[in-house]
């Protein structure tokens, strides 16, 4: 889409889109929000770019290979944060029974493994969408050859 | 006789389920059976066990990883499943003799 009024809203509007995607990811443990929600807003704002200025940008911005990769890391990042707690004390995904600092609770650093998990299940979900979106469209420039 | 028979079973059946719903405590009534001990350990001590303010947080990465762990190989499975299936890099030429043949294509 060659929209110049398009173009210059999304320019002005993706970091911060990106900016609050990451802060509704890092704040989960603390304000409204989550893995989930957070990296479904970043993942959209990468869409909204792809679409605003084409796929080419988009996949210089986050290629498709460094998506795929970022994806299978979330997924070993929840893993490895699980066998933390059990290496530790023999239960799965155990977060207070490690002995990691719970910290104040309503602070940034708070909460133990909970931010870990919430950043890792982030990255996974962003990750899925935009690989996702960049498998949809190439099926499609495929198609139209 | 086909469609007696379907008629008796949908009448045996809607009379079990009206049963059942007839027996669903009301909406927003505090002494139905989902609210148990459960929620009290949340509330009062979901915020000393777990450190995290936002309750919802607190069940959704700890009380219960287990189902977010399940939810993110889910994730998993969907983006695999799809690439699987959309990215079709080489072409398959099935041959009458029961031998295949792969057409490689060249870059895109």
């Amino acid at each position: 889409m060659k929209d110049v009024i398009l173009q210059t809203v999304v320019r002005i509007f993706f970091p911060f889109i990106i900016m609050y995607g990451f802060y509704v990811m890092l704040y989960g443990h603390i304000g409204p929000g989550g893995g989930f929600a957070g990296g479904v807003i970043i993942g959209g704002g990468m869409v909204l770019y792809g679409l605003t200025f084409g796929v080419k940008d988009g996949r210089r911005l986050l290629p498709h290979e460094l998506a795929i990769i970022l994806e299978s890391l979330g997924g070993l990042w929840y893993i490895i944060v699980g066998l933390v707690g059990f290496v530790i004390t023999g239960y799965f995904l155990a977060n207070s029974l490690t002995g990691v600092s719970m910290g104040v609770p309503g602070r940034l650093v708070s909460a133990g493994l909970i931010p870990l998990l919430n950043v890792a299940i982030g990255i996974k979900v962003a990750a899925t969408v935009v690989s996702l979106y960049y498998d949809f469209v190439e099926e499609y420039e495929n198609g139209s050859n | 006789m086909k469609s007696m028979g379907v008629t008796v079973l949908i009448i045996v059946i809607g009379y079990f389920l009206l049963n059942i719903g007839s027996q669903v405590p009301a909406f927003g009534t505090d002494d139905s059976p989902v609210h148990n001990y459960v929620k009290d350990r949340y509330v009062g001590d979901g915020v000393r066990e777990t450190g995290a303010v936002n309750l919802i947080t607190s069940i959704i990465a700890d009380y219960r990883s287990f189902d977010t762990f399940g939810e993110v190989t889910v994730l998993f499975v969907a983006i695999v499943a799809a690439a699987a299936v959309l990215k079709e890099k080489d072409e398959v030429i099935s041959k009458k003799d029961g031998n295949s043949e792969v057409k490689k294509e060249g870059p895109r």
